[in-house]
C-alpha cells in the first residue's frame, strides 16, 4: 500500500472508531502513545482513551479540506485540515495531526495533536 | 450585530442550556451572526428600561468548551458576563470557580451573574442552600428555567444597573419578545426555591466550594 493509500485508510477508520464508540480506539495507542488535545498533553493509553471518552459532546460531524503525508524512519506523519460541528452546532476549522509507527506490521498512534483553530 | 451594543460573555459548561437560554428571546433568532474565526454566535438581544433602550450582544459558543477551554479571544473585551450552571448537575456547578477564573484572568472587574438553569427540573441536585460561590465573589445569583421563561429577564436586568454604575432600579417598561414557555412552572416550587434561597442569603459562607 502508498503512503497515500495508508493516510486515507488509516484516518477513515480512526474517525469512524471515534464517532462509533471513543473507548475502541485503544488498541491504536501504547502506554508511550502523547496526545496533545487542544493545549492539554495526555501521556499513555489509559489517560489517552479517559480524556477523549469523558469530553462532553454526543457527536461531531466533520469535512476534511486537506489530506498531507509524509514518511518517516518507521512510520508516517499524517496532517488532516477540515471543518467540524459538534452536537449540531456552527462549524469551526480544526487541525489533527498523527504519528503512526510500525510496529510489527500494525501502526501505533504515538503522537497526536488536535486543535481548533479559532482565534 | 449593533456597533454600540454591550459585549456579554455567556460560559458555562457544555449541555447546561446556554443556547436554549439565548434562544427564548425571539428577536435573537432573527439577529443572530456566527464568526467562524472565533467559533462564537453573537446573538443581538434589545432590553427597554426606564433607562431606554440597552441592546447586547450576547456571545455564545459553537459548543468549543466541550472541547476544551475557550480561548482568549472569546473573553476580550465583554463588558458583562453571565455563568450559567444547570441544577440537576453538581459538577456543573462543581466548574462555576473555574469558568469565572477564566472570566476575570482577562476581563478583570466586569459584573457577572450566575444563573442555575433547568430549575423546572423535579430532580434538582444543587440546592439553594448549596448555592454560594456568587457570594463570595460579588455575583448576583438567579434561578432560571430556559424552557418556562422563568427569570429569564433578570440577569440582564441586573447587569444593566450594574453597568450604568450609581446604584440605579432598572426596570423593564417592556416584557421581552419570549418564547411560549415549552414546560408549565410549578409555582408553588418556586416559591420554595425562593424562600431557602432567601433563608440561605442570612446563613455563614462555608469554607469550601467543593462540599456538594
Amino acid at each position: 500500500m502508498s503512503a497515500d493509500q495508508i493516510s486515507r485508510q488509516f484516518l477513515e477508520h480512526y474517525y469512524n472508531t471515534f464517532d462509533a464508540d471513543r473507548k475502541a480506539l485503544a488498541p491504536l495507542y501504547t502506554p508511550q502513545s502523547v496526545l496533545t488535545w487542544e493545549g492539554k498533553a495526555i501521556q499513555g493509553k489509559d489517560n489517552i482513551i479517559n480524556h477523549v471518552s469523558s469530553l462532553p459532546f454526543q457527536n461531531v460531524k466533520r469535512r476534511l479540506n486537506t489530506l498531507d503525508y509524509q514518511p518517516t524512519s518507521n512510520g508516517l506523519m499524517i496532517m488532516a485540515t477540515g471543518d467540524l460541528s459538534i452536537d449540531g452546532g456552527n462549524p469551526m476549522k480544526f487541525t489533527h495531526i498523527f504519528h503512526l509507527v510500525n510496529n510489527a506490521g500494525a501502526f501505533n498512534l504515538m503522537n497526536e495533536f488536535l486543535r481548533l483553530n479559532l482565534e | 450585530m449593533t456597533d454600540n451594543a454591550i459585549k456579554l460573555v455567556l460560559v458555562g459548561d457544555g449541555g447546561v442550556g446556554k443556547t436554549t437560554f439565548v434562544k427564548r428571546h425571539l428577536t435573537g433568532e432573527f439577529e443572530t451572526r456566527y464568526i467562524p474565526t472565533l467559533g462564537v454566535n453573537v446573538v443581538t438581544l434589545p432590553f427597554f428600561t426606564n433607562y431606554g433602550k440597552i441592546v447586547y450582544n450576547i456571545w455564545d459558543t459553537a459548543g468549543q468548551e466541550k472541547f476544551g477551554g475557550l480561548r482568549d479571544g472569546y473573553y476580550i473585551q465583554g463588558q458583562c458576563a453571565i455563568i450559567m450552571f444547570d441544577v440537576t448537575s453538581r459538577v456543573s456547578y462543581k466548574n462555576v470557580p473555574n469558568w469565572h477564573g477564566d472570566l476575570v484572568r482577562v476581563c478583570e472587574g466586569i459584573p457577572i451573574a450566575l444563573c442555575g438553569n433547568k430549575v423546572d427540573v423535579k430532580d434538582r441536585k444543587v440546592k439553594p442552600g448549596q448555592i454560594t460561590f456568587h457570594r463570595k465573589h460579588n455575583l448576583s445569583y438567579y434561578d432560571v428555567s430556559a424552557k418556562s421563561n422563568y427569570n429569564f429577564e433578570k440577569p440582564f436586568v441586573w447587569l444593566i444597573s450594574k453597568l450604568l454604575g450609581g446604584g440605579k432600579t432598572v426596570t423593564l417598561v417592556e416584557p421581552p419578545n419570549l418564547a411560549p414557555a415549552e414546560v408549565p412552572l410549578d409555582k408553588e416550587l418556586m416559591e420554595s426555591y425562593e424562600r431557602e434561597t432567601a433563608i440561605a442569603v442570612n446563613l455563614p459562607i462555608p469554607e469550601n466550594d467543593e462540599d456538594l
